[in-house]
């Protein structure tokens, strides 16, 4: 991180709940989320001084889509397609803006309606080399899995017992997408989707969009009586691989935490609460292990022990994370923000964790071949 | 032929009617050997020592076109796999899949042959199959044993 750079905070969050919304148009969806931003930030719209939108398959311009209908056209809009990542990586363009001084306010979007394209599988690239061979997202989920629970032992009810800690945290979350609970039982008997994965192990299709104000820290009190910095930001592209992996180890997580644990002088140790990329449910195991919350192989020990649930010493994704909150791929970065951000503010209601002081946000993905994943942006924020 | 008919095929337009069969090799990525058999061919580079498939011009990583064919092995390990039973709808499902490495460092993608996973265990050995129907070139994997 550049030694000159200015402490950033967050002082506006916004989110809708996220579901089936078909019958409203992107901006529609957005704007709910940017109102409540900019009113809890306590800034007219027409201080904002650039937009950093985020969104993956809901056309183009989707920042510019929405500053029609919010106030705010004529500002410089970034928009920023990183896959899964995308609005994390506008949340990075954002922080680096008002970090440096170009900018005092910045408005960051995350948008997404996937039900535009019907449901199923992601649609990715017929251009790839593996795609074109049948890939599919859940395939490549799937295959970690069944690599993970051949060298490690686990068992499908491990696999399983993710999805049950998502949908009861997600229970306690009235923006999630499925806020019901469910069962090892109930989760190991739905749909085949790709084996050992299941339909109740992978995120749901649906719609959603979340919104940040980031300000100066020293202008923050002005607009929020409690503003939470950002501690750290990073962003990690693929590494090319042509030969052998292990599937096993999520490279880019592992190396884009490590970065962002140096530079911002904060170790795993020091969580309090996580939001990690749980597409899949072997995703939140894999993790785990990448962020350095246990050791290689202990994840489904570290999962049945409660470290990870609320009550615990890290509760990882008490929102109900992708798998209940839901994942509209472009919104998920900015969603997690927004959870983290209340966490430490002490908004959270029943899925509040106690006194957390460090949370951090994970999000990576994009099936293209050769990596791991294509994207993978990570952020630390603290009170 | 018979084909199963893709579900929702009513959204397909008619140029893609056919069930997905999977990629189609290029002519640079298959050879014959002196037996005839078919089998796959990538490059590796003479600067780097990077092998990679399909076989490329340039090489991605030292950007060297000092580049020489390789003929990959028909023999390797099954890394790992699954069975698809949902997929984009010119695909017939179920169908297995898998990653396959080769003895030249170099792992492949593609369609496994097997009824079911059953008959299917991490590390174990498979062919690499490459097949000509109607001019076209693909290939599979053949579990062993």
């Amino acid at each position: 991180m550049n030694n000159n750079f200015r402490s950033v905070s967050v002082v506006g969050t916004g989110i809708v709940k996220f579901g089936k919304h078909r019958d409203l148009t992107v901006p529609e969806l957005a704007r709910p989320a940017v109102m409540n931003a900019l009113r809890e930030a306590q800034v007219s719209q027409k201080d904002i001084q650039a937009i950093y939108s985020g969104a993956a398959i809901s056309g183009w311009m989707a920042g510019q889509r929405v500053a029609r209908e919010t106030g705010m056209s004529g500002v410089p809009i970034i928009n920023c397609e990183n896959a899964c990542s995308s609005s994390a990586t506008a949340f990075r363009e954002a922080w680096i803006a008002v970090a440096c001084g170009m900018i005092d306010y910045a408005l960051v979007l995350g948008v997404e309606q996937l039900t535009r394209l019907g449901g199923g599988t992601l649609p990715l690239d017929q251009e790839d080399i593996e795609v074109s061979n049948g890939m599919v997202m859940p395939g490549l989920y799937a295959m970690r899995a069944q690599r993970y629970m051949n060298d490690f032992g686990a068992t499908s009810e491990d696999l399983a017992s993710v999805a049950v800690k998502a949908r009861r945290h997600g229970s306690l979350n009235p923006d999630a997408q499925i806020c019901t609970e469910t069962t090892v039982e109930e989760v190991l008997g739905s749909r085949r989707i790709a084996d050992p994965l299941t339909l109740l192990q992978c995120c749901p299709t649906g719609d959603g969009a979340a919104a940040l104000v980031l300000c100066p820290t020293d202008r923050a009190p002005k607009h929020n009586p409690k503003p939470i910095k950002v501690l750290g930001s990073h962003l990690a592209s693929g590494k090319y691989i042509p030969g052998f992996r292990d599937m096993t180890i999520p490279e880019i997580t592992v190396r884009c935490s490590r970065e962002l644990y140096e530079e911002a002088g904060v170790g795993p140790e020091d969580l309090d609460v996580v939001e990690c990329h749980d597409a899949f449910t072997i995703a939140e195991l894999l993790y785990y292990e990448a962020l350095g919350l246990c050791e290689r192989g202990d994840a489904p020990k570290l999962l049945h022990d409660g470290t990870t649930s609320l009550g615990g010493r890290v509760p990882v994704n008490p929102s109900g994370g992708l798998l209940s909150k839901g994942h509209p791929v472009g919104a998920s970065g900015a969603a997690q923000m927004v959870e983290i951000v209340r966490q430490l503010q002490g908004r959270c209601g029943h899925r509040q964790v106690a006194d957390a002081k460090i949370g951090l946000t994970h999000v990576t993905g994009g099936g293209t071949y050769g990596f791991d994943h294509g994207a993978c942006a990570i952020h630390l924020f603290g009170r | 032929m018979t084909s199963p008919t893709p579900k929702a095929n009513h959204k397909i337009q008619s140029a893609a009617l056919q069930p997905h069969e999977g990629r189609t090799l290029k002519a640079n990525e298959v050879v014959v050997d002196t037996q005839g058999h078919l089998l796959l061919n990538a490059s590796k580079c003479k600067d780097c020592d990077l092998s990679v498939f399909p076989p490329s011009a340039v090489c991605p990583n030292c950007l060297s076109e000092n580049q020489q064919a390789l003929r990959l092995s028909s023999s390797g390990k099954l890394y790992s796999y699954t069975q698809i039973h949902i997929a984009p709808p010119t695909w017939v499902v179920p169908y297995i899949i898998g990653y396959v490495d080769l003895p030249e460092g170099v792992r492949l993608f593609g369609k496994v042959d097997a009824k079911s996973t059953e008959v299917l265990k991490v590390d174990m050995p498979v062919k690499v199959v490459v097949t000509e129907s109607e001019g076209q070139y693909r290939y599979s994997f053949a579990p062993q044993g």
